[in-house]
């Protein structure tokens, strides 16, 4: 039983790591297109492709919504949402702006996607509760704050600034809604993950004195 | 770390082999090889009876404490 137990765990241990290898590889290819098509073309030549920005706006007519079965009609309202805005030729300060953002996203996810990477390899090798992993951990909460704080910056920045330059009928668009912090419970996840990281330090810390008890 | 571990000190005193130790006190060569190193973080009183019982020794013969500078 115990052996099974064993191996079915080996097996999702590799099956994680071979998908995040694939996760990764796949990143790297979209990284590669983006300083190649993107970011490249702007520091040698000053051409600026789209940018994609996040917007927040608030449609200014009602909608009808009708169920099946029933005779009624009811009237709803969408009172925030995110959409992209895409913009071609937008300055260059913000086109840097938005690539610095990109460049940021990147690298939080490559260096998530390694150190989990590597957590898993400890894991496979059979030594997964070691200072080390913790560390990582640590650093996994850390970046996963950080990408978090990335996105709402982002967006806060954008609509702040593209809130007044854009017009489009029968849309109204913010700078601020509740909409821009509903995300924010993530970070208690987050917090509560390096908790958890601290609780792994000691427990390794632990395991390892056990292990140098004679 | 100031606890010098004088375990090769006294085997070769006992003139005993690490593996001779290894089979008379019931612990594993590893274990005793993180002993001799000093790398080993604590003893189990237990242990320590077992090798001063085997070497014939004073817990004092195999420990020692040193200042650090």
């Amino acid at each position: 039983m115990k052996n099974r137990t064993s191996s079915s765990a080996k097996a999702l241990v590799l099956f994680l790591r071979y998908s995040l290898i694939a996760f990764f590889a796949c990143n790297v290819f979209f990284f590669v297109q983006f300083l190649i098509f993107h970011l490249g073309p702007a520091l040698l030549f000053g051409e600026r492709k789209g940018v994609y920005l996040p917007i927040v706006f608030k449609p200014t007519n009602q909608g009808v919504l009708t169920l099946p079965h029933t005779d009624y009609e009811y009237m709803f309202d969408i009172p925030s949402a995110t959409g992209t805005f895409q913009a071609f030729g937008l300055p260059l300060k913000i086109f840097y702006i938005y690539s610095f953002g990109g460049i940021v996203y990147y690298a939080c996810l490559f260096l998530i996607t390694y150190l989990i990477l590597k957590m898993l390899k400890n894991a496979q090798e059979g030594n997964f509760l070691v200072v080390k992993n913790a560390i990582r951990l640590r650093y996994i909460a850390l970046l996963l704050i950080v990408s978090l704080l990335r996105d709402k910056l982002t967006i806060i920045a954008s609509s702040f600034y593209l809130r007044e330059k854009i017009e489009l009928a029968g849309i109204e668009f913010y700078d601020f809604t509740s909409y821009t912090f509903d995300n924010w419970k993530y970070i208690f996840i987050f917090l509560f993950l390096l908790i958890i990281a601290e609780a792994f330090r000691l427990g390794a810390q632990l395991k390892e004195e056990n292990d140098l008890t004679i | 770390m100031p606890i010098i571990v004088n375990l090769d000190v006294m085997l070769a005193r006992r003139k005993m082999s690490l593996t001779e130790l290894s089979e008379k006190v019931g612990i594993t060569m590893s274990n005793l090889s993180i002993l001799k190193k000093g790398k080993a973080k604590a003893i189990r009183f237990s242990t320590l009876e077992a090798i001063c019982t085997a070497l014939e020794c004073q817990p004092a013969d195999i420990l020692e404490f040193r200042a650090e500078d």
